[in-house]
């Protein structure tokens, strides 16, 4: 159970929320202060205002981070519309060929822009859909399907050696 | 060693997991909150028992009092008018078939000092819309009183002093002018004197 009756969220729950930070930051202090501010404001909310504490923890985190890196870049988490018509061979099953090791992720992990370790962390830690994902990102399914696309394409450059066992299927 | 891109994906991020000092910042933050917002509740619940009792001491007191201020200022407020009276008579039997409009007989008070006074007449009036005598009394010094009549009516008029139950008048003032509201024998009375 991530929110106790005394409105606080356990160890686990503290770092599943920080592990979803870091996804966004992509740096470990970054990630703690801004789980320490959602924190701060989910506890302002009353406890059984919310049917998932947890959840509501991720969106406002992510408004959060938004807000935070506005000033940055137009909207770092927010890509632009693509068109669906060539995207139609892709699902999140063009990630599960890609081989990796976790050193070559690493390397790459902080050079990904946020709303690509955002798809990676939904489709890997919480095993969504592409629909599930654009869901919880707040985005079309063929917006997300096309960063996969084009995830999949960088991570191919980055390592062009033997890292597909085939080419992404149709999901 | 190579794996699935999945796997990588889930031991990096595995890996992260905060450590025991940032732990305890995030647990004071929640325990802080925590006792304020308690502080809060307790607040809130002080608040919700100061408010009943002042409702209830309204209720059961100012309320009334507040009728009875009404009842005084609406028999003050006819009593200076001084309209003419219909019926004279020095006593109550004089007067009785005149008001029998009102669907009780007038009431003798068994207050000493109103047995003292003299009726002049009476008049047809109301209080808070309930039809009413209007009895014009003199005293010894030949100083006019007002006293009125009324079916008594607890909802409409607040709870009264009884004079059967040994309660003494409710004494009020009103433009400057002495009222005492009782009830006799099912009658509410209001006195104006001068």
């Amino acid at each position: 159970m991530a929110w106790a009756t005394d409105m606080a969220f356990d160890r686990p729950a503290l770092d599943r929320l920080f592990r979803y930070a870091f996804t966004l930051c992509g740096d470990e202090q970054a990630s703690f202060d801004l789980l320490q501010d959602t924190l701060q404001r989910c506890l302002e909310k009353p406890a059984n205002a919310l049917t998932c504490p947890e959840a509501f923890a991720r969106r406002v985190m992510r408004n959060r981070f938004i807000d935070l890196h506005r000033r940055d870049s137009a909207s770092p988490l927010q890509a632009a519309p693509d068109s669906d018509i060539e995207l139609i061979a892709i699902d999140t099953h063009s990630l599960e060929d890609v081989i990796m090791s976790r050193d070559e992720l690493e390397k790459v992990w902080e050079q990904l822009q946020p709303i690509d370790r955002e798809i990676l962390y939904y489709w890997a830690i919480e095993e969504l859909s592409a629909s599930e994902i654009a869901v919880q990102m707040g985005s079309r399914r063929g917006t997300i399907l096309s960063r996969i696309h084009r995830l999949r394409t960088r991570l191919q450059a980055a390592f062009p050696q033997g890292h597909t066992t085939s080419e992404g299927g149709r999901g | 060693m190579k794996s699935t891109l999945r796997q990588a994906v889930v031991e990096h991020l595995g890996e992260q997991s905060l450590s025991d000092a940032q732990f305890a910042r995030l647990e004071k933050l929640q325990q802080t909150h925590e006792r304020r917002r308690g502080k809060t509740v307790l607040g809130y619940a002080l608040t919700a028992v100061v408010a009943f009792i002042v409702a209830t001491i309204a209720t059961l007191s100012l309320i009334p009092q507040d009728r009875a201020a009404t009842i005084a200022a609406e028999v003050v407020a006819n009593h200076l008018k001084r309209e003419p009276l219909e019926i004279k008579g020095t006593a109550l039997a004089d007067i009785r078939g005149h008001f029998q409009g009102l669907g009780f007989a007038l009431v003798e008070s068994t207050l000493a000092d109103i047995s003292a006074t003299t009726l002049v007449g009476g008049r047809y009036c109301s209080v808070r819309g309930v039809a009413a005598a209007q009895l014009r009394l003199k005293d010894a010094e030949q100083r006019f009183e007002t006293l009125y009549q009324v079916r008594y009516d607890a909802d409409r008029f607040g709870v009264m002093p009884m004079i059967e139950n040994g309660d003494k008048p409710l004494h009020l003032m009103a433009q400057g002018l002495d009222v005492d509201l009782w009830v006799e024998k099912g009658v509410l009375f209001a006195r104006i004197k001068e």
